[in-house]
């Protein structure tokens, strides 16, 4: 389903530019639960940014369902996330504004042709176990309430692959099984998931594991030692 | 209109900034920059619109019910206008309205589809 080439992504900073992400291969085949563990500015989220084709990568390629997203203009590549990818991030990223089921409906804004409605709406928001809060607003629900709905919202264009960018970072233990529990049941459906986290317990949800350090990726990395603890800071390279 | 294009830009500016990172989600969902702008431009040009309306409406209470009031003031005959000056008046203020609004937001508009998705929803995060 996704596969990296030797991607490269570097920032400039003053003087200097940092290498979030380090000639990364890896693989993501369909219907896998893949788990990038990583310490905080390791350059996993970068990745993920990549892989959602909301990053440019400076060198390599990213290869979705064989079509490379570097060759896409950005409107394909909207167009693809709308279609194909679901997301979920640490924060609910919820609209304030708007109830749940509409924020539910929202990605069906930019796919028309999806299979969303408000029937379908409602019954996502019945799997996640939110359907008694359909039309509350965002302020009134807790963290894991909203984490449900923005997980509803990333399954509302039936898409192929599930992208969690630290989903259960900012819950507290039991709600952060509640939460991975629900991502277990996606996967066992056939959902492809593809998420990053700071946490090496949750790897037994997991089909395969990368660890990420310094921006080098490494496929099979099942935790963290202490002498790692300062491996979670970007490279810097050049003056 | 040459005060109040700034002055809505800055106001527009102020919006937009704030809500950047819902842009930004919108934009991890599939909203293509296009979508983004035209929603922006959408939401400007239906508050000008209301805005229009209210100022018209409000000018209209205050001309009718005022005229004594603006003729003593003033100490020159107030003669109502006739009802298509009127309407041509009204149409003159609604599209200077909707202009002004129009114009006033298409910078921030643009600014903050330039601006990085992600990193801006990273950078709610923290």
């Amino acid at each position: 389903m996704i596969q990296v080439s030797g991607v490269t992504k570097a920032f400039s900073s003053k003087n200097s530019e940092v290498l979030a992400v380090d000639k990364a291969y890896m693989e993501v085949k369909k219907g896998e639960f893949v788990l990038i563990l990583g310490r905080s500015g390791s350059g996993k989220s970068t990745l993920l940014g990549m892989l959602a084709g909301l990053i440019h990568p400076s060198s390599g390629s990213i290869r979705f369902e064989g079509v490379d997203l570097s060759g896409l203009p950005e409107d394909k590549i909207a167009a693809l996330r709308a279609e194909k990818i679901g997301f979920v991030f640490q924060f609910s990223g919820l609209i304030p504004t708007i109830t749940a089921l509409e924020n539910v409906l929202l990605p069906t804004l930019f796919y028309h042709d999806g299979p969303g409605n408000r029937s379908r709406a409602a019954e996502l928001l019945k799997k996640v176990g939110m359907s008694e809060r359909e039309d509350a607003y965002p302020h009134t629900l807790s963290s894991g309430e909203m984490k449900r709905v923005a997980i509803a919202r990333a399954l509302i264009n039936n898409p192929s692959l599930l992208i969690a960018d630290e989903p259960t970072g900012d819950l507290d233990a039991d709600t952060e099984y509640e939460i991975m529990e629900l991502f277990g049941q996606l996967n066992r459906e056939g959902m492809t998931i593809v998420m990053v986290t700071h946490n090496p317990d949750l790897i037994s949800y997991a089909t395969r594991t990368y660890g990420m350090t310094r921006g080098k990726l490494v496929k099979n990395t099942a935790s963290f030692s202490d002498k790692e603890e300062d491996m979670g800071k970007p490279k810097i390279i050049g003056p | 209109m040459i005060v109040s294009i700034p002055l809505l830009g800055i106001i527009s500016a102020m919006v937009a900034h704030e809500r950047t990172r819902e842009v930004a989600i919108l934009q991890a969902i599939g909203a293509t920059k296009g979508t983004i702008t035209r929603l922006m431009l959408a939401e400007s040009f239906s508050l000008s619109i209301a805005g229009g309306l209210i100022g018209i409406g409000a000018a209209a209470v205050i001309l009718v019910g005022f005229q004594d009031f603006i003729a003593s003031g003033l100490k020159i005959p107030f003669i109502i206008p006739s009802p298509l000056s009127i309407m041509v008046d009204a149409g003159i203020a609604m599209f200077l309205a909707i202009v002004t609004g129009g114009i006033a937001s298409l910078y921030p508009a643009w600014r903050i589809t330039r601006s990085d998705p992600y990193e801006t929803i990273r950078r709610g995060e923290s």
